[in-house]
């Protein structure tokens, strides 16, 4: 009986060894850049072409676990302000993450979720979100850049690509 | 000798890697160059084709008449877009489709007194070209300075007299859209851009279907 009580004690000392210190500095930290482009568009109205001055806004968001240093989630979330009462159709996309390390690119995180989020129907806007992501699970510091893209078939130019301000991922 | 033979292969590769990269940018800003003049060009010559046609009209839309010289004019506007995007240009049915798609939305507008006054159209003129000036990508000014000289007017012209009327048009056009937007917003929450740019392709095809069309050439 002692022998019992005493292994039991043993293995629960054990264990609180090891797992205290981890459930005690297990922690998530978001990392969030933000941005706004401005460009200009040029539209058919009536019987000439006339620029539309757009902005293009993006927030990136990349939560980081630890210990592990692991990438529990990331989200790209752009607006066009006021794109939606433009006289002709047009979309924006948030894109993919782009990651450096010391200056060197290292990988692409494509953002496959699309969570549901409040929109203002004056304003383009979209969503989107990586699932967890461990090819970057080291103590490293990483930068991060998000990429977001108005599209109109019925502006020149057609396209316009902007990207957020470099974020620090640590 | 073995010092001087790499000192040699080096500046041969430097020298080489200098003369293909500018070898790429120049051919690249002439690519850019070449389809500029194209679009310019071409704009420059369908509009003195136009302004050589005399004035008739060309479409009756519930009750408004518009000439030859509107569609041409619209017609210009969209081939300009088409060519500086590296695209075809679109058939002449399809621009009028185009064409009456934005005659009935602004129709519907005016029906609905969803106003924009000439006042409010010229403050959001300044507004845009206040933009372009301040636009860093120097593209943006050069595309308007080229695309007022292929129209054959002063930029003031352009700003007073041809911008204003244009901005009123889809300013309106843009109020109607909004208010489309706005109700179908308190029906579903959670309706994302594509869901309503097809609800405004559905209402603008549901005008046009309702509208009283008549070619008059």
């Amino acid at each position: 009986m002692k022998l019992k009580s005493k292994i039991l004690s043993l293995i629960l000392v054990a264990v609180l060894t090891f797992s205290l210190p981890t459930l005690a500095f297990a922690s998530t930290h978001t990392n969030t850049s933000n941005d706004t482009e401005r460009f200009v568009v040029y539209a058919a109205s009536g019987t000439v072409l006339v620029p539309f001055a757009l902005a293009i806004t993006m927030k990136m968001d990349i939560v980081v676990s630890y210990p592990g240093k692991y990438i529990t989630y990331e989200s790209m979330y752009t607006t066009v302000p006021g794109g939606a009462q433009l006289p002709f159709n047009a979309s924006v996309n948030a894109g993919n993450i782009k990651y450096y390390k010391d200056g060197e690119y290292r990988t692409t995180h494509s953002l496959p979720l699309s969570p549901s989020y409040y929109k203002n129907p004056s304003d383009l806007t979209d969503l989107n979100a990586g699932e967890p992501n461990s090819n970057l699970a080291d103590s490293s510091t990483y930068k991060a850049v998000g990429y977001a893209t108005y599209i109109s078939s019925s502006t020149t130019p057609a396209a316009y690509t902007g990207d957020t301000t470099e974020g620090v991922v640590d | 000798m073995k010092k001087s033979k790499k000192i040699l292969v080096a500046s041969t590769l430097i020298i080489g890697l200098g003369f293909s990269a500018a070898f790429y940018f120049s051919s690249n800003t002439k690519a850019d160059q070449t389809v500029s003049q194209h679009v310019f060009s071409s704009l420059a010559q369908e509009h003195q084709n136009g302004e050589s046609k005399q004035e008739k009209p060309f479409l009756k839309i519930n009750n408004k008449t518009y000439s030859n010289k509107d569609f041409l004019a619209f017609k210009e506007s969209k081939n300009v877009i088409q060519r500086n995007n590296g695209q075809q240009v679109l058939s002449d049915e399809q621009i009028k489709a185009e064409f009456i798609k934005e005659a009935v939305s602004e129709q519907e507008a005016d029906k609905q007194k969803l106003n924009v006054t000439e006042d409010e159209a010229k403050r959001f003129a300044d507004e845009m070209k206040q933009a372009v000036a301040e636009a860093q990508d120097s593209q943006t000014q050069q595309f308007l300075k080229d695309y007022i000289a292929a129209l054959g007017i002063t930029e003031d012209e352009y700003w007073n007299q041809y911008a204003i009327p244009a901005y009123q048009q889809a300013l309106k056009i843009g109020k109607l859209k909004q208010k489309i937007f706005d109700a179908e917003k308190v029906k579903n929450a959670s309706i994302s851009d594509s869901e309503l740019n097809e609800v405004w392709e559905k209402q603008q095809q549901k005008l046009v279907t309702e509208a009283n069309i008549e070619s008059l050439q």
